[in-house]
């Protein structure tokens, strides 16, 4: 992102993405502290507002796991100065614990979390819909659908949040998040600070306190429908008499929606629609003007029943359950997979009755071949050089020396999870954030015929790795922990981590060393090793893995990426690796068994071959090929 | 400044394909600060293949009035910009029946390719079959554009030069300059306007 988000003058309308436009919302309404966790898609609103914390002269900070990121907000908050919390929906899991005490206690300064959920699952392990969490905790949950509603919803969420002391989500959604769009730049306001009082009947959670504060939530309920509905006007119904069916939708399917029925001509005026602005608390008031008067209903949601069940209810209590209802659980829509205009377009005909213009078998037919000879271009393997080819390949190497066919190897969230996938395949899990290092044991107690091993990265580790790793040795778990430090957290983004040495802000920190966490937790065996180094690599896992007891072996070395950017901007050369010909035996094991992405294989003169392009000189092809025919060579790069 | 009623009328659909590296983000930025300027509400969406380079990137360039979703439906899209051959082939379902493929001919061999396992189809398979679901399919090797005027890196200059001139996006070239003014640092402006003016100035297959 070339600009910042205080780039341009007030009132200029310039393009932003989603995410930018959360945190230019948040900068608008004066927001003091941010804590989030990485988290695709959510994780550039964080990185937006660390750019320029200290001209809005707010604390941004990564913090260690969404549970921290969260508690630090709502502290904030409680201590009176508006604050922010961001991650993805799974990681509102971590920090669901919190946000069920913290709508008991309330807050003072508002408090917003920017939830991002993820349609498809494209980047997570489920596809969570976050409004069950916010009917769950009984907060507001809102739902823009372009980059402005973003803006302008995240500045109606601290108003209200201060206004029902309440946390208040605000929900984004994969496609959502990472479109871009025009936004009108608004000025930034400032805020009192709400002076803290120490109030056992807030704070202290439990028993008598407890129960008077349901109830007090209980109230907040009503007072939040109204402010929703009269005050911020966030819902939207579209109604006139005669008309007799309606469309319910929100967020990123709303998009979808209004699609479909622009292109299947329901567009006319005979269609009533309500776009929700608030998905909880329900749009009770437009949703019953509206089902009171249409005969047939289509609930466009992502990514659960959500709305569709809710209207079951509604129509019970208005008694007009004669009322057709279209969506997931009548079949229309599928139970899980994202939306899109098509999908919708398909239901939404089928629902209404409209033809959908379908392709002729001719160019059915042209399709078909395409997608025959379009050969596949992989999204998830690891870059040409990246240190995990290094660490699971001495793995892959070190089995196979010992004879072992079978082993267990639970993976975790990050870039070394590639692992599980041909040609590396050796790793057999991947959950949650630290489940690991967990699964490991509890596949060990289960009497596993193989050596059993967990692998986690670093910022894995300092998130959820350290609780399972202490419960490994103190319940006596015989497993070789491999800690995959590429000093980074790299598939969100090239964040920092607790080990890193850097803030989000960029100012130098304290480094945590892992080995010594390790060490300070009773493990063993701690050794570290480069997993450029081949050799060493395969004798340190060989040690690990021969270890009577747990042990662990931190795998160091810099993602592929940090180098390569280093030295572009350093105008440095990398080396760049070349092919023997003379010495290369075709055997393909290059490519076959180890699989870095810069080597290619020619099946003409049946030798492999190194994109330059690619190469960032790791020299792993070097020492892993049996023959020894790569040998490195100078080059300009590109 | 165009009229009003023309501004209503308005709407083109922009699919960028390409592969991690090349640009098209960048381009699709460009892309949408011309359209602004020129008055215009506008849409991006964005399909990551991965964090990682080298993986498929996708641009959805939404300009005008009336429109919902970042996402471009299936064959609503005025002009596919392929920047490699194979996302080109990879795209071709958004492209409209009446509308325009211009690609790039320079290959970036994905792996499966790269390790013989597939074939890279051909130049003249991959024309005949986007001819048959598109009105026009237009062919340059930006890439060598590119390279002679000084970096490989400013492949996404010369095909944004060859959008501008291709009549299907009318907006004026001074939009087009600005827009690449406010996208880039100053001191590869030069370079970056000198790569727009050749592929501005190209001739199309």
């Amino acid at each position: 992102m070339a600009e910042t988000i205080l780039d341009g003058k007030i009132g200029e309308r310039k393009v932003l993405m989603t995410n930018q436009a959360v945190a230019r919302g948040a900068y608008e309404a004066g927001v003091k502290v941010v804590a989030g966790y990485p988290g695709t898609p959510s994780s550039e609103v964080l990185e937006s507002l660390a750019e320029v914390a200290k001209e809005i002269g707010a604390h941004v900070e990564w913090s260690t796991n969404e549970k921290v990121a969260l508690e630090v907000a709502s502290c904030a908050a409680i201590g009176g100065v508006r604050s922010l919390s961001t991650m993805k929906m799974v990681g509102l899991n971590v920090a669901s614990d919190s946000l069920f005490t913290i709508d008991l206690s309330g807050v003072n300064g508002g408090l917003v979390i920017v939830c991002a959920d993820d349609p498809g699952a494209w980047v997570s392990q489920n596809e969570q819909d976050t409004r069950i969490y916010a009917k769950f905790a009984r907060v507001p949950i809102l739902e823009p659908t372009t980059p402005q509603e973003a803006k302008d919803l995240t500045k109606v969420a601290f108003d209200l949040s201060e206004e029902l002391q309440l946390p208040v989500i605000v929900r984004t959604c994969t496609r959502l998040a990472h479109s871009s769009g025009d936004v009108v730049l608004g000025k930034s306001g400032t805020h009192e600070k709400i002076p803290y009082k120490k109030d056992l009947s807030r704070y202290y959670m439990g028993d008598v306190p407890t129960v008077e504060r349901l109830l007090w939530l209980d109230g907040q309920q009503k007072k939040a429908s109204e402010l929703l509905e009269k005050k911020y006007k966030v819902n939207s119904l579209s109604i006139k008499p005669g008309q007799k069916r309606g469309i319910v939708s929100c967020n990123m399917a709303y998009n979808y929606a209004m699609e479909a029925a622009t292109k299947l001509g329901l567009d006319d005026g005979s269609v009533a629609v309500l776009k929700a602005g608030a998905s909880y608390p329900f749009p009770d008031e437009p949703l019953r003007k509206l089902l009171s008067q249409v005969d047939e209903v289509m609930v466009v949601e992502e990514t659960s029943p959500f709305f569709e069940e809710h209207i079951k209810q509604v129509l019970f209590d208005i008694g007009r359950t004669d009322v057709a209802i279209y969506g997931r659980l009548s079949g229309h829509i599928a139970a899980a997979g994202e939306l899109n205009s098509e999908k919708v377009t398909a239901a939404m005909g089928k629902a209404f009755g409209k033809s959908v213009p379908k392709l002729s078998a001719r160019d059915e037919e042209t399709f078909r071949k395409i997608s025959e000879i379009t050969p596949a271009r992989e999204a998830f393997c690891w870059c040409a050089g990246c240190p995990h080819l290094g660490t699971f390949y001495a793995l892959k190497r070190v089995m196979k020396k010992k004879g072992i066919k079978k082993f267990f190897n639970a993976g975790d969230i990050g870039c070394y999870l590639v692992a599980m996938f041909p040609p590396m395949d050796v790793m057999d899990t991947s959950f949650d954030m630290g489940a690991s290092l967990a699964q490991a044991s509890g596949m060990y107690h289960s009497g596993f015929d193989g050596p059993v091993l967990g692998s986690i990265g670093d910022s894995t580790f300092f998130h959820a790795g350290i609780p399972p790793m202490i419960n490994a040795v103190v319940n006596k778990a015989k497993i070789t922990m491999i800690v995959c430090d590429n000093n980074i957290t790299a598939m969100t983004g090239h964040q920092p981590n607790p080990g890193t040495g850097f803030t989000a802000t960029g100012e130098p920190t304290v480094k945590v060393e892992i080995a010594n966490v390790a060490r300070g937790c009773g493990v063993k065996f701690v050794e570290e090793t480069d997993p450029y180094d081949f050799k060493k690599t395969c004798e340190v896992l060989e040690k690990a893995i021969d270890f009577p007891e747990a042990s662990l072996v931190v795998s160091r070395r810099a993602c592929a990426e940090i180098d390569i950017r280093a030295a572009r901007r350093e105008g440095r050369t990398l080396p760049v690796y070349v092919v023997d010909e003379k010495k290369c035996t075709g055997c393909r094991i290059c490519v076959n068994d180890f699989g870095c992405m810069a080597i290619g294989f020619d099946n003409a003169t049946k030798k492999a071959w190194v994109d330059p392009m690619l190469c960032m000189g790791c020299g792993l092809c070097q020492q892993i090929c049996p023959v020894h025919a790569y040998n490195k060579k100078a080059e300009d790069k590109k | 400044m165009t009229t009003t009623v023309k501004k209503k009328k308005l709407k083109l659909n922009i699919l960028i394909a390409g592969v991690g590296g090349q640009g098209t983000i960048l381009a699709s930025r460009i892309l949408s600060r011309a359209a602004m300027l020129e008055g215009h509400k506008v849409l991006i969406g964005e399909l990551f293949g991965s964090a990682q380079r080298g993986g498929p990137v996708t641009s959805h360039v939404r300009i005008g009035e009336g429109i919902y979703s970042s996402l471009i439906p299936e064959r609503e899209a005025d002009v596919l910009l392929g920047f490699e051959p194979v996302e080109t082939l990879r795209r071709a379902k958004y492209v409209k029946p009446e509308g325009v493929v211009i690609f790039n001919t320079k290959t970036l061999p994905p792996q499966e390719v790269k390790t013989g396992k597939k074939e890279y189809p051909s130049f003249g398979i991959t024309l005949e079959l986007l001819s048959k679901i598109a009105f026009k399919v237009q062919t340059l090797d930006a890439s060598a554009i590119a390279m002679s005027t000084g970096s490989i890196r400013s492949t996404n200059m010369v095909m944004l030069g060859v959008l501008a001139a291709s009549g299907i996006v009318p907006f004026r070239k001074e939009s087009f300059r600005k827009a690449i003014e406010q996208s880039v640092p100053k001191k590869t402006l030069e370079a970056n306007f000198a790569a727009f003016e050749n592929g501005f100035n190209a001739k199309l297959d």
